[in-house]
């Protein structure tokens, strides 16, 4: 008995027209994207490269040789800018102002800034030390991250090089490259001091097989071979708060009320330097965020590296990961539920229901406006309710409602029409039901909806752009997370609206089969 | 949308001729002829039964005639007028299948089905509340269709095809899978559509019904009409008015006997009269000569049954 319910069992596995499907080919499916943007995004060493513009302001030597490291690390892209005329190997630069700008509207991930007076701020006795800055936007952490890393880097080797051309060495301080040899085979990058009457001078050592160890897509080495070093005094010691006080007054930007600014100094982060620094005042710890803020401490080490993170767009505002995914659980959950309605019209079919309205006064094109009608607004209300109870987790939708409503209507209009041509294609519920699945769980995980298309290789993030939910999760985040202006939007709305036509004329064409047959 | 639904007795008046007309309707199917050359006429308030073997054509005729299926060539008309797209809602259509929303009341289903076959809204209610009670639903109005019995969703079903009152009813099966009474009840309603004037096509495999409720009855198999007229024209004109009779002998017989047709192992035997009151005694006398006992004798009229056989060669419902 037992064995005929199992073979009963089987039987209907076999004869399903979408069981075998849904059990063996989609998990195959699924896995297979998920490979994709795994082995060749986040963790698969080929993240793709960071949009970035670059500022020199203060256009010195060491200005231009720093900005040009920076620019040509292959972890970066530079986007926009002019290269200087009488250099042909320098790096595109724009102006602060546009730099501010496009961190604003989240065109770059990141602008980084060599401030005016920075190289003469780490010449001599000065206490004023200026930072490089980094104009970040913290939607993407992991560019962030990165951004950090590059610029920290070439920032030690500026240091460093630095250092280099000052002649005469400190009391007491020993470079031993032989000692660096033995401590570290790969290095390429050695100091050590020691007997500094700085007791948190006692001891240095740079790797810089570290440093690339933490950023594994930087380049270049200038300064690498550090020979004599000479201490130029305490020179870490210029205040963070002083820093911003001094270009607010120069008028270059205006900080915006929540916008979190930090200073990471100096140059050897206790992550990037995990192993070498463990004493002398050096923070060793390499968990907390508080370590890389006391500056104060790392500058004992005096190497002037100094980093200084400005949050142009977070400030306040909600996790963006948050807003981030709801946007995306909204646009699934918007594709499935229009896609259980549209299958109405297969229902209709089958029970012939359809055959006994379009005998009456409506034709075929009335019919499916009257159904996308219908399951637009439905879209819109789900959309709607799921953002109002979003406001329980900081989600703010109101704020920026012109462009929130513009966006959803969009998404909604679009996810509409492709339901409404999935169901005209299929041929049963059943056939669309597996579909359906297959369809718009693979359109979220390449557009966005499932994994942040920032931490995809580019080329699955350029594959995802052929999905509407990269087009709505754009929109969706320019929205909450950047505030733009309606106008800001145009293009996401014009490519989620002409999908929405597309589709619908598309859903139309497939439906004439339902009207009379030839 | 709207368009105010005309009473039909004064459609059939103003068609006094014919209701529908379809001359010479052909269409094929991946080169098989699903109809070959069908013409049939439908009388103002006539009731006429289309009757055919499964395949024979029945559907594709309906649907031709709905519009839903582009005939390859023939001719349609509506009240005397051309069929197209503009005038085919004066047609009545209910289909085989359930064709409601199961999670709709019976007073919903019948509001939207007006609406899309164009009853004015101030007629809407009205209209429902008509079909309400020509369906006998009304302590079911507001009952969600997918609860009712098989008899209920029937009556629903046609009430649903007929609430822009059309001059011409087609009926595709209207009684399959219903128990007698409901048939019986399904009937009564489409005599009160008589009443009205309304002209009826529909297919039935119910040859009974359609000998008892239909005027006339068209026979159609491989996609030709093979028959076309009343009962008794059908019969006379197939059959003649031979009688079968069937006698009952008081054993099993051993030997041919002249004019009976023997089954094996029966004691029944089969014979044909041309004239019952000439024909029969010389036969049973002749029983009683060959030492037979007669016990039983049964004299049939031919039946539509009958004709069908004789006509096609197989079962309705093969």
């Amino acid at each position: 008995m037992i064995s005929t319910i199992v073979r009963i069992g089987y039987l209907n596995l076999k004869n399903g027209d979408s069981e075998i499907v849904i059990t063996l080919a989609v998990p195959l499916v699924f896995f297979s994207i998920f490979a994709l943007i795994f082995d060749n995004g986040i963790g698969g060493g080929a993240t793709g490269k960071v949009k970035v513009v670059l500022v020199d302001e203060d256009d010195s030597k060491a200005s231009r040789k720093l900005i040009a490291a920076i620019g040509k690390d292959s972890a970066l892209r530079v986007m926009k800018g002019e290269k200087k005329a009488d250099n042909a190997d320098s790096v595109r630069l724009v102006d602060y102002g546009l730099a501010n700008q496009d961190v604003g509207n989240g065109l770059v991930k990141a602008a980084i800034v060599i401030p005016k007076g920075w190289d003469e701020s780490h010449a001599g006795e000065s206490q004023r030390s200026l930072a490089v800055q980094i104009l970040s936007d913290t939607f993407d952490p992991v560019a962030k991250q990165i951004v950090f890393s590059v610029v920290k880097n070439h920032s030690i080797q500026s240091a460093v090089a630095r250092k280099s051309r000052l002649s005469v060495p400190p009391a007491g301080l020993e470079l031993s490259n032989r000692k660096l040899s033995k401590s570290s085979p790969n290095s390429t990058i050695g100091i050590e001091r020691t007997g500094v009457g700085n007791p948190n001078e006692n001891k240095l050592r740079l790797r810089a097989d570290e440093v690339q160890r933490s950023s594994p897509k930087t380049q270049g080495n200038e300064g690498a071979a550090v020979r004599n070093q000479r201490p130029t005094g305490n020179l870490n010691s210029k205040d963070k708060n002083e820093s911003k006080q001094k270009y607010d007054s120069q008028q270059k930007y205006t900080v915006d009320k929540g916008t979190k600014h930090r200073v990471r100094k100096p140059g050897l982060d206790s992550k990037l330097l995990p192993a070498a620094i463990n004493d002398g005042g050096v923070n060793d710890d390499k968990t907390t965020e508080s370590s890389r803020l006391e500056g104060e401490k790392e500058s004992s080490i005096g190497l002037d590296a100094n980093v200084e993170e400005i949050d142009l767009v977070g400030g306040k505002k909600s996790n963006p990961i948050l807003s981030s995914y709801a946007s995306g659980i909204v646009v699934v959950f918007v594709l499935f539920s229009a896609t259980g309605f549209a299958g109405t019209l297969l229902d209709e079919n089958e029970t012939q229901t359809l055959e006994r309205i379009l005998n009456g006064r409506i034709n075929m094109t009335q019919l499916l406006a009257g159904k996308w009608i219908f399951i637009f607004a439905i879209g819109v209300l789900q959309v709607f309710c799921m953002f109002v109870w979003a406001m329980l987790y900081g989600i703010d939708f109101t704020s920026n409602f012109a462009g929130f409503f513009l966006i959803t209507i969009g998404t909604v209009a679009a996810s509409t029409s492709f339901a409404m041509l999935l169901a005209t294609m299929c041929r049963t519920r059943g056939q669309l039901n597996t579909v359906s699945m297959v369809v718009i769980l693979t359109m979220s995980a390449m557009g966005g909806s499932m994994v942040p298309r920032y931490i995809m290789s580019e080329t699955m993030q350029q594959i995802g752009r052929f999905t509407f939910n990269a087009w709505a999760l754009d929109g969706y985040n320019k929205v909450f997370w950047y505030g733009s202006p309606v106008a800001a939007l145009q293009t996401e709305m014009i490519v989620l609206f002409g999908a929405a036509i597309v589709l619908f004329a598309a859903a139309r064409w497939f439906a004439i089969r339902w009207e009379r047959v030839a | 949308m709207s368009v105010a639904a005309e009473p039909i007795n004064e459609k059939a008046e103003r068609n006094e001729q014919l209701a529908l007309a379809v001359s010479d309707a052909r269409k094929s199917y991946l080169g098989k002829k699903a109809l070959n050359g069908v013409s049939l006429q439908l009388r103002a308030g006539e009731h006429l039964a289309l009757l055919g073997p499964n395949g024979a054509g029945k559907t594709t005729l309906l649907r031709c005639i709905s519009g839903r299926v582009k005939p390859e060539s023939g001719r349609f008309e509506l009240l005397g007028k051309r069929l197209t797209d503009n005038n085919r809602h004066s047609l009545g259509i209910v289909p085989q299948e359930i064709a409601l929303y199961p999670k709709l009341t019976a007073r919903e289903n019948l509001e939207v089905f007006g609406r899309l076959y164009g009853v004015p809204q101030p007629k809407i209610r009205e209209r429902v509340r008509w079909a309400l009670q020509w369906t006998d639903l009304n302590d079911r109005a507001n009952d969600l269709s997918n609860t009712f019995s098989g008899g209920m969703k029937r009556r629903l079903n046609i009430a649903a095809g007929i609430l822009h009152r059309p001059a011409v009813i087609l009926l595709d099966e209207p009684t399959v899978g219903v128990d007698p009474q409901s048939r019986e009840r399904i009937f009564e309603m489409l005599e009160e559509l008589r009443c009205d004037g309304a002209s009826l096509l529909l297919t039935t495999h119910q040859l009974e019904d359609a000998e008892a409720h239909c005027d006339r009855i068209v026979i159609i198999d491989h996609g030709s009409v093979v028959a076309n007229g009343t009962r008794n024209d059908l019969i006379e004109s197939t059959i003649g008015s031979k009688r079968q009779m069937s006698v009952r002998v008081d054993r099993v017989p051993t030997a041919p006997i002249p004019g009976f047709t023997l089954n094996d192992n029966s004691m029944r035997l089969e014979t044909v009269l041309d004239d019952v009151a000439k024909d029969m005694p010389p036969l049973l006398n002749l029983l009683a000569s060959s030492g037979y006992v007669v016990e039983d004798v049964d004299i049939r009229a031919p039946s539509l049954q009958n004709v069908f056989l004789k006509l096609t060669g197989r079962e309705l419902r093969e």
